[in-house]
């Protein structure tokens, strides 16, 4: 199964398109990514983007072909910015591993 | 006041035994990949209210329910058979049959270990969506995928194969999804593990 999702996240040139199996892709500004990350997953017949905050929040931007995830009614005692991070930070790792 | 019930809902009436986590997960799992919210007993908080009521509450709101009744067993401690799950099952067939226009509309999977196994317990039950998981968390995220895909005509819905397989890398990351948190996999309640498969799937589809 291959990954659906484009990941824009910061980096040192400023904020990149990353996606697992591909090279990453960098741009000067946020905007010119998500643009990017926007564009690539309108090729696909199923994609969504994300767009990562350097904080570790993360914002699903555009979901393609696939069901939007629902959010529960009720929100976990941990806390939806700490599990968030943490979420982000395994798949930054895994990506960077990739 | 009656509610309508939200078709976007999914009441879970599942045992919450130790030894049936893996299939519970899997099923919560399932119902947030394809687009659609869990709710069960465990995620209403209210200590004032009584259980039944939390439970008619979430039967009313909720347009579709997966209920299981594999654990319908005898105790070997009591030797008696566990009912809540087929009592679960007929408040929500009686809220389809007499409740308000809306509610006729309800949709439920029943699942079981062995597809036939009911007929010797729970017969009357024959001719709902009866379906086997065989004690297997995949088996189940299959079942669960293909029926609410024809209860709900929604489309776009991914399969049960790329659901299983996101499901299994889902389990792989929560032991360090854990370690990030300070938490035990194990202490982790029914709104953490929606709230955390939620998010993830968002993501890392």
């Amino acid at each position: 199964m291959t990954d659906k999702t484009f990941h824009v996240v910061p980096s040192k040139e400023g904020w990149a398109v990353k996606k697992a199996g591909k090279k990453a892709a960098t741009f000067s500004s946020q905007d010119k990514a998500v643009k990017a990350a926007r564009k690539s997953a309108k090729r696909e017949r199923e994609a969504q983007v994300v767009v990562h905050a350097p904080n570790g929040s993360f914002v699903l931007k555009e979901v393609r072909g696939l069901p939007v995830v629902q959010k529960p009614p009720q929100r976990s005692s941990i806390g939806t910015t700490r599990i968030s991070k943490a979420i982000s930070d395994i798949l930054k790792e895994r990506l960077e591993k990739a | 006041m009656a509610r309508k019930p939200r078709p976007g809902e999914v009441f879970i009436n599942c045992p919450f035994d130790t030894s049936y986590k893996p299939i519970f997960d899997a099923i919560v799992f399932a119902v947030y990949d394809l687009g659609f919210v869990a709710r069960c007993a465990l995620d209403v908080d209210d200590a004032s209210q009584y259980r039944l009521d939390k439970i008619l509450e979430l039967i009313e709101r909720c347009r579709y329910g997966i209920h299981d009744i594999s654990f319908v067993a005898i105790d070997p401690n009591t030797g008696l058979p566990r009912f809540n799950m087929p009592m679960e099952l007929g408040l929500f067939l009686g809220c389809k049959r007499f409740g308000e226009a809306l509610q006729r509309t309800k949709g439920c999977l029943i699942l079981d270990t062995d597809r036939y196994r009911y007929r010797n317990f729970i017969s009357d039950v024959a001719g709902q969506d009866i379906h086997a998981h065989g004690g297997e968390p995949k088996k189940a995220i299959v079942e669960v995928r293909d029926w609410l895909s024809s209860a709900s005509s929604r489309r776009m819905l991914p399969g049960g194969q790329a659901i299983a397989e996101r499901y299994a890398k889902f389990r792989a990351e929560l032991f360090d999804l854990c370690a990030e948190l300070d938490r035990q996999e194990d202490s982790l309640t029914f709104t953490d593990l929606s709230e955390m498969i939620s998010l993830w799937l968002q993501a890392n589809r």
